[in-house]
């Protein structure tokens, strides 16, 4: 006989799997906004998770990232009173690794690689508050006003922390060649 | 007359560059109002230096787009990732 809970529990796993579980990389990079290494990150997603599978039968299907951002968010502020750690600080600047390319043909996945390895690096070299909005918008495809969410700013500054992180990578690439005067970039 | 023209055009165009440099990532995101779209994308035609920094933009705005694809600035998560979805499957199971 089957369990009384049991077509709870599938929607339980339906919903999870359909407005959680496609969100885990977008999760990931914005707990490394709120964390200040990469281990903290990866277990402040966890925790996020299983909030989340706990009250997804409650949660109406509208918004799930900006849901889901506010799970995170109280569960960080939870595990910060439980550790008491050290007081607020930037997060750590990730690594930057870059690996190869492929897709286009030989020539222009060449071109593109070498541009993309410059543009990655550029990245990495931007202030903190500016790497995240790139990796937030750019990168992770959030609008601004979910990476207004997530970093719990108004989208004014989102949107001129990207701005003005875009004419940084652009003014670095420009230095470093990829932008001879009138040429391609 | 004919140079005073020429300065006048020269000064309406820069004024022009400014206004559209300051609108420009806004008009490339989608997002800048209906009102500003056609002179932006007007000026763009024919300003070849406003017309380049708009190619400028774009090909970052793909490249970061490709970044994202094959996960060049974190490539570690994809590790991270298949953790947290293992996890995720713990959850379910």
């Amino acid at each position: 006989m089957e369990h009384a809970t049991a077509p709870d529990e599938r929607r339980r796993r339906q919903a999870f799997d359909r407005y959680v579980v496609p969100e885990l990389g977008v999760l990931l990079h914005v707990a490394r906004t709120m964390t200040p290494t990469d281990q903290d990150a990866e277990d402040l997603v966890q925790d996020t998770l299983l909030r989340a599978y706990q009250g997804i039968v409650a949660f109406d299907g509208a918004h799930p990232r900006a849901w889901l951002f506010t799970i995170m968010r109280n569960t960080q502020v939870n595990r910060t009173r439980r550790k008491r750690p050290e007081l607020l600080d930037d997060a750590a600047d990730a690594e930057t690794v870059v690996q190869e390319d492929g897709g286009l043909s030989p020539e222009a996945a060449a071109e593109a690689h070498v541009f993309d390895e410059a543009v990655a690096d550029a990245v990495h070299q931007l202030p903190v508050r500016m790497a995240q909005v790139i990796e937030l918008v750019d990168i992770d495809g959030l609008t601004c006003g979910e990476a207004a969410e997530a970093l719990e700013i108004p989208v004014g500054t989102v949107m001129s922390r990207l701005h003005r992180a875009r004419r940084k990578i652009r003014d670095r690439l420009r230095r470093e060649g990829f932008a001879p005067r009138g040429g391609m970039l | 007359m004919k140079a005073l023209a020429r300065i006048k055009d020269k000064v309406v165009e820069m004024r022009t560059c400014h206004e559209v440099g300051r609108f420009l990532q806004i008009y490339l995101d989608g997002e800048l109002d209906q009102s500003r779209i056609a002179t932006v994308a007007g000026h763009l035609e024919h300003c070849r230096r406003c017309g380049m920094e708009a190619d400028a933009y774009e090909r970052i705005k793909a490249s970061l787009a490709r970044i994202a694809q094959q996960g060049l600035v974190h490539p570690e998560d994809e590790l991270s990732i298949e953790r947290l979805r293992r996890f995720a499957d713990t959850l379910q199971a």
